[in-house]
This record gives C-alpha cells, structure tokens and sequence, in this order.
C-alpha cells in the first residue's frame, strides 16, 4: 500500500545500525514498503554550506521524483535539511539554475513536485495511530516515556508545515500502550550539533534533557532522530559524568518503540546495540526474567 | 476593568528573599500589561523595578513573562492574557535579577553585542556595490530591537549563558552582509572564536522567538556559510571547528556519505579521540559504527557538484 | 571632569556627542535610559534632504518657512537646509541603510512637501538612526552614563560647571563636572494626555534651563500628530499616509491639511462623528510594500489586533512635539555661558509655527551637528571649574525632605490633572478663558507639588522618586506654554485660538520669549529673522 524512497541518512548506516535495521522491521511489519535511495548523498546536515547541499539535495529530490515516489527520512536533521532545500527549491527560477549548473550534466532535473516525510509523520498521516493500536500485540503497560522531538521535527513552522505534527509523538507513546511523560525540554536541542564546537555544552544539554525525564520519572525516552541518540544515549555516560549527575536513562529510537509493542523480537530491532540498556524496560515489561 | 497582577518582586541589593506582590488596577479599555504596570508603578508604587520605554514595540525593554508568556509586554494586550481576572508577571529567566522584573541586560545582552565591533568599518570605497537589494537585507536586520527574545529562547544559553547568542550574533552579521562594510574576514574570524556561531546547535528557537522576523538562526547559519566560502571556517582559538568542517566536507565529497569515526579521529586528533575512546570502545563492541561507507555509486556527481562550488569559492575570494 | 556633558542620548544627543568628540573634546553621555530606548528610536517617518532631481535646499526652506507660518527664522532654516547633504552623506557612511531606487535614494513625498524628499529607512528611520550613532558612539569611546537621572544643570558664576546626576540603579547622587553641558533630554510630551510620548518624556532640559534663567522660546507652539492608533501612542507612519489617504468621520471625508487637520479631526469627534472616539484613516495598502511597513503592521496588530492591508485604521489626533524650546542660537548656545541646547528641548526656531514632516529629524541632526562642534570650541582653552560634592550634598537634602513627607497627593494624579487641562485649554484649541484655567490649574497642581510625597522611599531603582522629579519640570514647561500661549493674540500655525482665529502681521513679526522672572514667567518678543522672504510675497 504505502511505498517510499527511502532516504536512510548516513548514521543509519553508521553509529545506529539498529535504527536501520528496526526502521525495516517495523516497515515490514505494518506494510510499508520502502525503496532504499542508493545513489544519493549526505544531505549536509546543516553543517555543509547550502551551497554545497542545496544542488545534492535537488540530486536527492530529482531521483525520487523519477522513481515516483515520496521520500521518507527516519532522522530530524535529515528531514528538516532536505525539507528546507525541498522549500527553496519550490522557488522556479532557483531550481532551473540549480538544475542546470548541477543536474543537467548527468541527465537529471528536479521538477519540484517530490514530498518529504519523516517516519514519524507517515505512521501518524498515513499509517495511522488506529491502525498502528490495532497491530500491537505487547502494550507497553506502565512504562512511563518521555517523548523527545529533535530541534528539526519541531521548527523553523513553514519545514514543519503542519503544527500538529509537534505532538505526534505523544499520540505514537499512549498508542503503544506506554504513559507518556512530558518534558520541558522535549522540543529542545540535544547538543549533538556542538560536540565538535563546544563539547561541554553538549554534554550539558544531554545531561540536562535525560536529566529531566528521570526526574519526572519516565523509564525510558523515545526520539525519531539518530543525532539526538547519539548525544543522548551515546554520551549519556560521558553527560552523567561531567554534571555529576546520576542518568542511566535507556533511549528508543522511535521504531524500537513501535517494533517492541508490535511484537517484534527486541534483537530485532537491535535493542542489544544501545549504549544505555534498555533491559530494564525490559524487565518491567516482564520481557527479562531474571532479576537486575 | 480590574485586574490583579501578581508580580514577583525581589532586591538583591537588600539581600531579601523573592516575594509576590499584588496590585489590583482598573485599566482603560485596550490598555497593555506595559501599561498597566506603568500605571502599578506611578500610582501606587514606584519601587517597583521594570524597562520600558516607547511602549510601541521599539525599545526592546520590556520583556518580561506575563501568565507564562514570554514577550515584550508593551504589546500584549491584557484583555488577551488575563485568567481569571489575574496577570501573573515574572521576570526573564537566565539573566541575573537586578530588581524586581529587571535584569542585568549588560552583561546578558549588551556587552557580548559590543564585543562584535558593532560599528561600520570602510576603507573608502565600499567593499561591494551599494544597491537597495542590500540595503533592504541590512534593513531587515536593524528591525533588532535588542529585546533578547531570542537569547531568552536559545538552547545554548540554556546551559551557558557565556555562549554570544544570537542577537549579538545576528547584530556581526548585520555589518557582515553591508556593502559598505570591508571588515567582513575579520568580523568571521571573531565571530567564529569559541561560544560564537559555531557554538549554536541551529535548532530554530532563536527563529521562532524574534517578533521582528529577522530570523537569528538562519542567520546564524547565513554566517556560517558566508565563513566556508570566505575560507575562513573558524576563529583563530577554534581550529577544532575549521577541522571538523573539513573532514566533514571531505567525508562527504570523496564518498557521498559521512563516516563519523574519521570524522571525530580528523576533529579531535589522536589525544582528542582517546578521550572518546571508552565510549568508542563500548559502541564497538556493540555493534555501531560498525559499517565503514563503501564508496557509493553516484558518489561522483557528488564529488562533481562539491568541485564546482568549491572553485566558485576559490574565484570569489580571490 | 569632561569637556562637554551631554545630557540625552537621542538622535540629536548622540550626534552632538560624536561630533563633539571628532573635534577632540572630551566627552560623556549622559540617559536615563539606554540610548537606543529614547523617544527618538519611534520615530517611523522620513529626514528630509533636498536631494532630488530639480529640488535645491532653497526650495527646501522655502517650503518650511511657509508651512511654519513665516515664524521660524530665515537664515537658521537655509543652513539646515543646506546641511542636509552633509548630514546625509556622513549618516550613510556610518551605516544607515536609506532605501534606495536601485543606486541612489529613494525618496519619499511626505504630506505637506511639493517634492519627494523625505530619505526612509523603511518605516523605522528613527530606529536606524538610533542604532547608527550609537554604533559611532561607542566606536569613538565617549563614556556613556546609562541610566543615570539628571536632575539639575549648575552653573558657577554666569557659565554652567556641570551636572547633578541621580544613578537610578544605586540611588546615589553624583555631581559631574563640565567646561560645556549641551542638553539634549527631548521634549516634555508627558504634559499632555494623549500624546505620542515615550516615559522619559518629560522635556527635563527645557525646565534646567528655565531654572538657570535662559529664555525659553516659540513654547506656544504644540503639535498634535494627526492619526495616533486608538487606545495607545503609537503615530501612524507618515510614509504610509503619503500612500493616498482619506480621512473619513462616520463615511463622511475631513479635508483639511496640515496644520489645521488634526483640529478638524477633533472636531468631528468632539462633534459625535466618528467612532469610539476615533476617525478611520484610510488608505491604500500596496501589497509590494509589505515589507517597508513591517514594524507598523507588527506593532499595529499587537496594539490594536488590526492589519494594515486592511487599509484602514482607527486613529483620533495627539500631542506629538514642541515646537519649541531653549532659546539657542545657531551654534547651539543658550543665554548661559557653555550652555547648549539640541534636539526637541532646544528652540531652534527652523519650524516656526508647523513642522514639516521629515523637518523634525533634519533639524535635530544638522542642528546638533553644529552645535557638538561648536560646544568642543567653546571649551578649548578653558579651565574646568573646581570639583565640589557641594551640589549632591544638596539633592540629597532635597531628596530627603521629600522622602519625609507623609501622605501628600500623589504624584501621578496630580501629572494627569495637569495633562488632561493642557488637552483641553492648551491643546489643538486654546481661548482667554480656557488659557486661564489652564493656568489655574497648574498652580494648583504646584502649590499641591510642594507637599506631594513619592509612593516610595528606596534607594535603588526608586521610580517613584524619578516621577516627582518629572512633575517638577513639566510643571515649568506648562507655565512656559501657557504664558506664552496668552500673549500670542492670533491665530498661526499649530497655534490656533477661538478668540483671534486669524494672523496677525504683527504678531506673526515676533517670538515669543518666557524668561523666569522672581518665580514668574514673563514673556518678552523678538523680532523674527525673515532676510529672504516677506509674508505677502509669498
Ligand atoms: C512618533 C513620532 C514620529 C516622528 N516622526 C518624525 C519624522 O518622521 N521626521 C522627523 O524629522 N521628526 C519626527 N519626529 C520628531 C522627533 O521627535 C525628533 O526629531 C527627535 O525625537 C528628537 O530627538 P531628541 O534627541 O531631541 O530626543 P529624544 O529622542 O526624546 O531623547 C531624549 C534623551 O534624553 C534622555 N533624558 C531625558 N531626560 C533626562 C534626564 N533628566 N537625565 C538624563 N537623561 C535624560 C532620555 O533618556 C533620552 O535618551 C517624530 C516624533 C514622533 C513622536
Ligand atoms: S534578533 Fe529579534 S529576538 Fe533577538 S534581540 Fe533582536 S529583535 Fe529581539
Ligand atoms: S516598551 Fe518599548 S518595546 Fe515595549
């Protein structure tokens, strides 16, 4: 029924291999059928200058537009850099420039007319919370989430075209059957984009924004975005550490989320590859026998 | 009609603890939370500490947080904000609380805005043709009134209130982007130093918060490419940043993906990456980072289009 | 010790402290606010200059001695005129962004001008220009007192030696030395209920001066702005208006122009036309200028809920600007020996009886641009008067007698009784009668002053303090209007009387001058210089 190009980014198929492979798992599970983009390239992520990243990202555009079919993105970054290129390329006269520096001599134009969508936004559009509730076969009973959006998946309003979508992963979080825990900081950065810059304000953000689901008592977070896990859950030792803080607060990738509640086995979704372990989670869902 | 505001009321300089004060006041119709505490303040009582000028959205001053909100309260209209017959005001959040709803706006907005050289430096002739083109976008960027709404709304200052943030930032770029302006490679640079553009994890707040449409992140991010194509990528005490674009750049360019462990090994150098190298143990031995990118196809148009640009920038900062 | 003290860091404080400085004074700016929190940063209209093809500083001057009914005096006016090609030329090499039609400026038809002359930096050239010279400000190093009170110019035999100045954030007083103290605090719109005025504006120099005993001039002369939004005080861009307007009373037009428009729309409220006590200001709305009315559509819908593109606007008359002020020469100076006067406190006599739209902002740069240079002169050579604590010692005694009142009026009150009597007898309309009412009032409301207390006794941050302070010299501004207002018999300009509705030649020959006399004013003439064009030549 729903078929995508689908663009993987390049942490999918690098530092979250388990996103990849839970993102497919998932797909399959509930009958969408993804096409992977080989042929494309990095985005930019908002670190390469739009000059460089605008012309790869109307390649990107332009070979979906061929195959006929709406991109899909599993990474915040990802689909607000493709979505703000996809927004400047609506722009005629822009496109035909960009088409004919950089397109044309590989046989390529992009005519504008290609979707962006998020994962998150076609389980929510498309898919649909319902018919998500109705495949569940494990709830996720009392198992308190914290929802954490990625700056990209909330802002700036005209990439994100549609208010709602802010609060679709809460309806993804009491869909499967798990309490969602609200944070201050869910629309926040995670502080994945300074790592280089300035290392220890991200571990700050990190620490702060794990922080404050376990302060509220969540179990575990949930993010549609592999940056926002690498900084949270990648260095959440690293941010426990610098703030002196206490964490150990395990970090879902969205489709883990959704494949653990559908049934999926947990080593299939590559739960064992996350830095925090979820198997406490695990255990609550009495998924774990033995005791900690 | 009658309003209570409820205003959090605090003097350092006595060293007495944070309290809530009640005011009742009977405001004209249409009247503005400014209005209605300048009135609080004439006729009854003149301790209280709050900015505010023009009343019309110019000055910038009067930024405070009325039932939640935070705005410039000169345009908040009170008919539109009260609850229940209340307004509850508080002030700024980060910035150290000198009085009252005042804040130390020197040391939180000012003082990093000076930093920036914030004055027109020409050798003579302008650096680049004077059109309105320009001027309009120079213009945009003067709609800043300094009322700190997006410095109050960064991510960055959430967690260190040392970082430039974006109004003084947005203010470098204003002089950056001036035809007149021929002091560009040196506005980069240090703009480009520790806490300053590179230091914003552009996640749109700033954007999000300016009542004046300038857009800080975008611009933040405008900035950030203006230094790539200048060749500049960083400040003198940042190389860090210079070499993590590059690798960035390069990673991409040679295969059309981004290999993060040659990145973090090309960013933080070897003694960097032994910092790393627990947390990068731990990944491996779980299985991330386990794929090294094979080179793609459509790699080389990739590397074409990187090529192109690349030499535009190369004629265009000759 | 500076050279020279400038007291208001507005359009014409700042340039008058630039250029001061470019002349090698040393120099420190004094606000009670942050520079670019002055009324000045509102003002959403043009700086005319007669830069266009055909236009020449003589038609420039022409225009303005008319529209200002033949009152303002001659050879000022041609020099401001002509320095407006300078004042341009150096603004946009400091980095002011005129709009421009491709390279060159864009000029703008303000209501009232035969030819477009009126330079925009979209609809916030105030707010620009703010900016720009507070950026030449702290490029050149003046040192800045922010938030500092002046409360009073001293004088040290018959030349001024400093200021008193109250730091509204420790409460402290401190006396600030000075060869030359050049005013530059705005004017006293406060006086007046509705008005277009910012908080500080209370014309505090107009009143240090009169106290010093320097002529006050042309005070008579209040100018009400003709479409200020319902409900708040923010003026309608006259770049806007120039975009066609009507103005329409319950469907009906009002045609009067200029000086005489706002009246006519007080009128037709007064009169029951109209709505809410408002006229529509109509207009067209071209959509390709969206951007150029930026900040007024924002500020529009935040105030009002309203948008501009909707082409029409809720707007009744309010007092916007003096038109007069210490009486200065064209370098600036005052009766009082290092004295100077700039900006809207100053009687600069270029406007005569109406200002021009665009003439405000021309008139405080050029004016300022001389009289900062003229200041650094003056002090050249000049020995600083001896340091004394003597003249803080005193405010703080003063500070604290009030500070030991108990339960007097109250301030505020007292400022609103006395705001909404100058909108009624010394506003668009003024009579015999009303005039004396008007003056009754404010003696009433001074004789109250003495024993009003302040709501606050603090040290810090004491704005109840500041606002007594206010009162005090809007109370002396009043006086001067009011006086002033009495003797000039005829009708002219903005200055409009029931009991003598026409001109009178001989009158329309004089200046009307307030000097404080044994704690009177007395008003006294000067002839008005008119070397190049006659009345009756028009
Ligand atoms: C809405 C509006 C629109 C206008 N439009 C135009 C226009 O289009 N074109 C035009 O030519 N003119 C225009 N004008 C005229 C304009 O008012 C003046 O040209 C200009 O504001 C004068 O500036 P200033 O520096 O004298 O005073 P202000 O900008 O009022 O500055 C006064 C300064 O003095 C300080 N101050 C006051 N009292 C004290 C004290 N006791 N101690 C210390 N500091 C003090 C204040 O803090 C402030 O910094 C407009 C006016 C208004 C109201
Ligand atoms: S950029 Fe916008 S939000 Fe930031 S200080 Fe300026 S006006 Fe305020
Ligand atoms: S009072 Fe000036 S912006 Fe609000």
């Amino acid at each position: 029924m729903n078929k995508y190009a689908f663009y993987t980014g390049c942490v999918s198929k690098g530092a979250c291999p388990e996103l990849y492979q839970s993102t497919v798992a998932v797909a399959k599970k509930i009958g969408v059928e993804l096409v992977e983009m080989l042929d494309v390239g990095c985005n930019g992520a908002g670190v390469l200058t739009t000059e460089i990243s605008d012309p790869i990202n109307a390649r990107t555009l332009a070979k979906a537009e061929q195959m006929g079919l709406p991109i899909m993105t599993i990474c915040s970054t990802c689909q607000g850099v493709i979505g703000a290129a996809r927004l400047r390329l609506m722009n005629e006269q822009y496109r035909t420039a960009i088409n004919e520096r950089f397109l044309r001599e590989e046989g390529l134009e992009y005519k504008g007319t290609t979707v962006v969508k998020h994962f998150l936004w076609i389980l929510v559009e498309e898919v649909g919370v319902e018919l998500l509730e109705g495949l569940v076969t494990n709830p996720l009973t009392d198992v308190g989430v914290s929802p954490f959006y990625g700056c990209y998946m909330r802002r700036p309003d005209d990439v994100i075209e549609q208010g709602g979508r802010k609060r679709y992963l809460e309806q993804i979080i009491t869909g499967m059957g798990a309490t969602n825990v609200d944070i201050s900081g869910k629309g926040k950065c995670c502080g994945f984009p300074i790592a280089a810059a300035d290392e220890t304000n991200s571990l700050a953000m990190a620490a702060k924004h794990t922080g404050e689901a376990k302060d509220k008592g969540a179990d575990a977070m949930v993010v549609p975005c592999p940056l926002c896990h690498l900084n949270l859950d990648g260095q959440q030792e690293r941010a426990a550490a610098s703030t002196k803080k206490e964490l150990g607060i395990p970090i879902f990738h969205l489709p883990q989320l959704i494949g653990l509640a559908l049934g999926i086995d947990p080593q299939e979704l590559g739960i064992q590859r996350n830095m925090v372990s979820l198997t406490p989670v695990l255990r609550k869902l009495g998924m774990v026998k033995q005791p900690a | 009609m009658d309003v209570t505001f409820k205003v959090r009321r605090h003097d350092p300089r006595t060293g007495g603890k944070p309290s809530q004060q009640e005011y009742s006041v009977d405001l004209a119709p249409g009247a503005t939370v400014f209005d209605a505490l300048v009135q609080i303040r004439e006729e009854q009582d003149g301790s209280l500490g709050f900015r505010g000028n023009c009343g019309r959205g110019f000055c910038g001053d009067c930024v405070v947080r009325m039932n939640g909100k935070l705005t410039l309260s000169c345009l908040t209209p009170v008919d539109k904000t009260v609850k229940d017959g209340v307004i509850a005001v508080e002030p700024a959040p980060y910035a150290r609380q000198t009085k009252d709803l005042m804040y130390d706006d020197q040391t939180f907005l000012w003082d990093k805005y000076r930093a920036m050289k914030p004055w027109l430096v020409s050798d003579g002739a302008p650096a680049k043709p004077v059109t309105e083109e320009a001027m309009a976008n120079v213009r945009t960027m003067m709609r800043c009134t300094m009322c700190g709404l997006c410095d109050f709304g960064c991510t960055v200052i959430d967690v260190d209130q040392g970082f430039m943030g974006p109004a003084a930032l947005t203010k470098a770029y204003r002089f950056m982007i001036d035809p007149r302006d021929t002091a560009t490679k040196e506005r980069l640079t240090m703009a480009g130093e520790p806490k300053g553009m590179w230091d914003c994890v552009h996640c749109w707040e700033a954007s999000e918060h300016c009542p004046v449409g300038i857009d800080p992140t975008h611009r933040i991010m405008d900035m950030r490419d203006l230094s790539v194509r200048h060749g500049i990528r960083s400040g003198k005490q940042n190389p860090k940043v210079a070499r993590h674009y590059d690798s960035f750049a390069k990673s991409v360019k040679e295969s059309g993906w981004l290999d993060e462990f040659k990145i973090t090994m090309d960013t933080e150098g070897i003694m960097g990456s032994l910092r790393l190298a627990p947390v990068a143990l731990k990944a491996l031995t779980r299985g991330k980072v386990a794929v090294i990118h094979p080179k793609r196809s459509g790699a080389e148009h990739i590397k074409r289009i990187f090529e192109k640009v690349e030499a535009e920038f190369k004629a265009g900062q000759k | 010790m500076f050279d020279v003290v400038v007291v208001g860091g507005g359009i014409a404080g700042m340039q008058a402290a630039v250029h001061a400085h470019s002349k090698g004074a040393s120099v420190a700016l004094i606000t009670r606010t942050n520079p670019t929190s002055s009324y000045s940063i509102t003002i959403q209209d043009g700086l005319n200059a007669a830069l266009g093809p055909g236009d020449s500083p003589e038609a420039h001057a022409k225009e303005t001695i008319h529209a200002g009914g033949f009152l303002a005096d001659q050879a000022v006016v041609d020099s401001v005129c002509k320095d407006a090609s300078w004042v341009v030329e150096e603004l946009d090499r400091w980095g002011v962004p005129f709009n421009r039609d491709g390279a060159a400026y864009d000029l703008t038809r303000l209501p009232g001008s035969a030819t477009a002359r009126g330079l925009i930096a979209d609809d916030m050239t105030g707010h620009v220009l703010t900016q720009v010279l507070y950026e030449q400000v702290l490029k050149s190093g003046i040192k800045l007192y922010e938030e500092f009170v002046v409360e009073e110019a001293t004088t040290e035999g018959s030349a001024v030696s400093g200021v008193v100045v109250l730091d509204l954030a420790t409460g402290r007083f401190e006396f600030i030395g000075a060869k030359a103290v050049i005013l530059a605090t705005g004017g006293p719109r406060r006086l007046y209920e509705p008005s277009t005025a910012s908080l500080h504006c209370s014309g505090d120099g107009i009143a240090f001066a009169y106290r010093l005993g320097a002529p006050l001039v042309d005070m008579e002369f209040v100018q009400y702005h003709p479409f200020v939004l319902k409900n708040s005080r923010l003026a309608v861009s006259e770049v806007l208006t120039a975009t066609a307007e009507r103005v329409t009373a319950s469907g009906e037009p009002i045609t009067e122009a200029e000086a005489a428009l706002p009246r006519a729309i007080a009128a037709a409220i007064a009169g029951g036309r109209g709505e809410d006590g408002c006229v529509a200001l109509e207009y067209t709305f071209d959509k390709g200028l969206t951007n150029r009315f930026f900040n007024t559509n924002q500020r529009v819908s935040g105030l009002a809920g309203l948008k501009l593109a909707d082409g029409k606007l809720p707007v009744r008359p309010a007092m916007h600007r003096l038109l007069g002020g210490v009486a200065v020469n064209h370098e600036g100076a005052t009766s009082i020996g290092g004295l100077f006067a700039v900006g809207e406190c100053a009687g600069a006599t270029v406007h005569g009886a109406y200002g021009l739209p665009g003439n405000f902002l021309l008139a405080s740069l050029t004016t300022a641009r001389r009289t900062g240079r003229a200041a650094a002169d003056y002090t050249g050579g000049r020995p600083y008067m001896p340091e004394t604590d003597r003249m803080a010692d005193h405010a703080e005694n003063r500070r604290l007698n009030i500070f030991r009142r108990e339960g007097g009026p109250n301030v505020a009150a007292l400022r609103k009784e006395l705001a909404a009597a100058m909108h009624q007898h010394a506003g668009l309309v003024r009579d015999a009668t009303g005039l004396s009412q008007a003056s009754q009032t404010i003696e009433r409301v001074a004789d109250a002053y003495k024993t009003a207390g302040v709501t606050s006794r603090n040290q810090d941050y004491n704005f109840g303090y500041l606002h007594y302070l206010e009162l005090g010299n809007l109370l002396d501004a009043a006086q001067a209007i009011v006086a002033s207002a009495a003797a000039r018999q005829e009708s002219r300009g903005v200055h409009y009387r029931t009991d003598f509705p026409t001109a009178d030649p001989n009158q329309g020959a004089q200046h009307h001058l307030v000097t404080l006399t044994s704690g009177s004013p007395a008003v006294t003439q000067r002839p008005v210089e008119m070397s190049r064009w006659q009345p009756s030549t028009n």
